[in-house]
C-alpha cells in the first residue's frame, strides 16, 4: 500500500480527522512558541491567580506564581512532543532490530533475546522509569531514554512475530539462495515487510511516553530548565482548592493530545490491516 | 484422561512454571544491583555526607567503603546482594535509618487494598459496560461505551485524580480529599471504621480503576461479539434457550478467558499507576513510600519497591496462567 493511499484511508475516517488536526494544531503550538511568546515561560510575567478570560493579554490566565499559563502550554507542546517522539523512536529502535534478530535466526539467540524481553516486561514500567531518572538524575536526556528503554519489548515482540513469519517465505529464501548477506536480508528485505503492525503501534507508543512524561514530572522527576505540561500540573496542584484552572488547562492539552494520537492509531489499524478492512 | 492423571499433569505444569520464574527473578535482581551502581557516588558517600564534615575525610570515606563491602570485587557484592534478598533484606535506609523491609511491611498493606479495590472496580464495571456495547454493536450504548473508553486511557491517571478531588471533595464536599482515615475523630471502631475507610477508598480506587476499566470494557465487548457470533451460540439459539442464559451461560464464560490473562498482564501498570494515584491522594502505600524515596533520593529503598513490584507481578503471572489452565482444559498443560 503506498503512504498516499495510506493517508487518504486514515482521512476517511472522522477519526483519523480529527487525530490529524489536533496533532497539526500541537505542532503548530510547539513551533510557533518562540516566536509567539519569546522568553522564559517559568517568568513571572503578570500578578497570581488571574483566571481564565479575565484579561485578554492572558487568555487563560496565571499561576499562582503569575507565570504565563498559555506561554507555558505552548512550549510546553514542545517538550512533550518531543519527548514522546524521540523515546518512541529509542524503543522503536530497540524493540525492531532485537525482535528482527531473534525472529531471523532463532536458536539460542531467539532465547536469549526473549528472556531478556520478558525482564523487561516483568519489572513494572512505570515504576523502572522512575526509578532509572532517579538513578541518572532528572534532565530531559534521561526522561528520555528512561521512557525508551521502558517502552520497546512490546515493539519486540510484535517485530519477532512477523518476522518469525516472514522468514520461511519464498522470496527470503530465494535471497538466502541468492548469496545475499544476513543483515541486508534482514535490514532491506524482511524489516520493511513487517512494519505494518509496529507502525500503528508507534502512535500508541508515543502516547503512552507522553503520559508518562506528565506523570514523571509531576512526581518531581521532570528537567527543571524545561516547563512541560506535566511540571505545570504539579506546580498547579499547590493551589488546587482554589484555583483549580491551573491544574484543569495543562491536564486537558495532555488528555486531547493523547486522545488524538490513539484515535489516529486506530485510524492508522484501520487502513493498514486489511482483516478491518471491510 | 482421567482426572487424577488430569491434576497430576496440571501439577506438573505448576512446577515448570514456577521453575521458569526462578531465573526471571535472579535476572531482576542483578539488573536492579547493576542500575544502582550507575548512581553517581555509592553509599560511602551518602553516608559520609550526611555525616557532615566527615565527607572530607577521604580516609572515613575508605573505612566505611570496607564496613560496608564496597572494596570487594563487583561480582562478589552481586553474590552478597542475592543471598541478602533470598532471605528478604533489601538492606537499610538511611534517611529512614530502619531497614527498608520494616518501611515496605508496613505499607504494603494499604497498596494491597487499593490495587485489589481497584481491579474488582474495573473487572465489574469493564465486563458490564462491554457486555452492554456488545449486545447491540454500532448502537447507541456501543457509541457512548467507546467515546467514555477512549476518553478513559487518554487521561492523565494523576489529573483524574485531582479533578475527582475538586469535584467531590472541594465542590461537593461529598468524599475526602486524601489519607485513609479520619484523623480528626476520636479513634473509630468497628463498623464505624469500615465505613470510614471505604469513603477514603471511593476517589483513589475509582481513579486507578478507570484506565483498566476501559481496558475491560473493550476486550469484553470484541470477546463477546467474537463468543456470540460461533456455532455453539446458533445451537444454543435453535434448541430455545433464553436470550439471557446464553448470553451469560455460552456467550460470557468463553468470553471471559482473554480477560483473566489481561489481568495478570496489567498486574505491573497497576503498581507503577499506584505511585501517582498515592501520592495525590496521600495514600499510606507502597507507592507513596516510593515517591518519598525518589524526593529524599533513597535509592536504595526506591529500587527495593521495584524489586518487590517485580516479585508481585512474577507472582500474580503465574496464579493466572495456572487459573488459566485450570479453567480451560483444552490448554496443553503437558506442552
Amino acid at each position: 500500500m503506498s503512504s498516499t493511499s495510506v493517508v487518504r484511508a486514515v482521512l476517511a475516517s472522522p477519526a483519523g480527522i480529527a487525530g490529524s488536526l489536533v496533532i497539526i494544531g500541537v505542532l503548530a503550538a510547539a513551533t510557533l512558541a518562540p516566536f509567539l511568546y519569546p522568553g522564559d515561560p517559568s517568568d513571572m510575567v503578570a500578578s497570581p491567580f488571574i483566571w481564565p478570560g479575565n484579561d485578554p493579554e492572558f487568555p487563560l490566565g496565571t499561576d499562582l506564581m503569575g507565570r504565563d499559563l498559555t506561554a507555558g502550554l505552548f512550549h510546553g507542546a514542545s517538550v512533550s512532543l518531543m519527548v514522546g517522539a524521540v523515546a518512541a523512536a529509542i524503543a522503536l529502535a530497540i524493540g525492531v532490530s532485537l525482535g528482527a534478530v531473534a525472529g531471523y535466526y532463532g536458536g539460542w539467540m531467539d532465547d536469549l533475546i526473549m528472556r531478556i524481553t520478558e525482564l523487561f516486561q516483568t519489572m513494572p514500567a512505570f515504576l523502572l522509569a522512575i526509578v532509572m531518572v532517579a538513578v541518572l538524575n532528572p534532565s530531559i536526556y534521561t526522561i528520555i531514554l528512561a521512557l525508551g528503554i521502558t517502552a520497546w519489548p512490546g515493539i519486540a515482540r510484535l517485530t519477532r512475530a512477523e518476522v518469525l513469519a516472514l522468514r520461511n517465505r519464498d522470496f527470503v529464501q530465494a535471497l538466502i539462495g541468492m548469496g545475499m548477506s544476513d543483515w541486508r536480508i534482514v535490514l532491506f528485505h524482511v524489516v520493511p515487510n513487517a512494519l505494518t503492525p509496529v507502525i500503528v503501534a508507534a502512535s500508541i507508543l508515543v502516547a503512552t511516553a507522553i503520559l508518562s512524561e506528565a506523570g514523571l514530572s509531576f512526581l518531581g522527576l521532570g528537567d527543571p530548565n524545561h516547563v512541560s505540561w506535566g511540571t505545570m500540573i504539579g506546580a498547579g496542584r499547590d493551589a488546587l482548592r482554589t484555583a483549580w484552572y491551573q491544574t484543569a488547562i495543562p491536564g486537558l492539552a495532555i488528555m486531547i493530545t493523547v486522545l488524538a494520537l490513539n484515535l489516529l492509531g486506530d485510524a492508522l489499524n484501520h487502513a493498514l490491516n486489511p482483516r478491518l478492512r471491510r | 484422561m482421567s482426572s487424577a492423571g488430569q491434576s497430576r499433569s496440571l501439577l506438573r505444569y505448576v512446577a515448570r512454571r514456577v521453575l521458569l520464574a526462578i531465573p526471571l527473578i535472579l535476572g531482576i535482581i542483578a539488573f536492579n544491583f547493576f542500575l544502582l551502581q550507575l548512581a553517581p557516588g555509592d553509599l560511602a558517600d551518602v553516608v559520609a555526607s550526611e555525616q557532615g564534615g566527615a565527607a572530607a575525610d577521604a580516609g572515613y570515606v575508605q573505612e566505611l567503603r570496607k564496613a560496608f563491602g564496597l572494596d570487594l570485587p563487583i561480582l562478589l557484592q552481586l553474590w552478597t546482594y542475592l543471598k541478602n534478598v533470598a532471605t528478604l533484606d533489601f538492606g537499610f535506609s538511611h534517611r529512614y535509618g530502619i531497614a527498608v523491609t520494616e518501611l515496605i511491611t508496613a505499607r504494603l498493606g494499604g497498596t494491597l487494598l487499593l490495587a485489589a479495590t481497584s481491579l474488582v472496580i474495573a473487572v465489574i464495571l469493564g465486563t458490564v459496560l462491554g457486555l452492554l456495547a456488545a449486545r447491540r454493536p454500532g448502537g447507541v450504548i456501543d457509541s457512548v461505551v467507546s467515546i467514555l473508553a477512549t476518553l478513559a486511557y487518554s487521561a492523565p491517571l494523576f489529573w483524574v485524580g485531582l479533578m475527582l478531588i475538586v469535584f467531590f471533595g472541594v465542590y461537593l464536599q461529598w468524599l475526602p480529599t486524601g489519607g485513609m482515615q479520619e484523623v480528626t475523630k476520636v479513634p473509630l471502631q468497628g463498623l464505624a471504621l469500615l465505613i470510614d475507610r471505604l469513603h477514603h477508598l471511593i476517589l483513589p480506587a475509582t481513579t486507578l480503576a478507570l484506565f483498566f476499566m476501559a481496558i475491560y470494557a473493550r476486550m469484553t465487548r470484541a470477546s463477546m461479539i467474537e463468543a456470540m457470533s460461533q456455532d455453539y451460540i446458533r445451537t444454543a439459539r435453535a434448541k430455545g434457550l433464553r436470550d439471557r442464559r446464553i448470553i451469560f451461560r455460552h456467550g460470557f464464560r468463553n468470553a471471559l478467558l482473554p480477560l483473566v490473562t489481561m489481568i495478570g498482564l496489567q498486574a505491573g501498570t497497576l503498581l507503577g499507576g499506584s505511585v501517582v494515584v498515592e501520592t495525590v491522594f496521600a495514600w499510606p502505600g507502597m507507592g507513596r513510600l516510593a515517591f518519598e524515596a525518589v524526593s529524599n533520593r533513597d535509592l536504595n529503598l526506591l529500587l527495593s519497591i521495584m524489586l518487590l513490584s517485580s516479585f508481585v507481578v512474577v507472582a500474580v503471572n503465574l496464579v493466572v496462567d495456572i487459573l488459566y489452565a485450570w479453567l480451560d482444559p483444552r490448554i496443553e498443560v503437558g506442552a
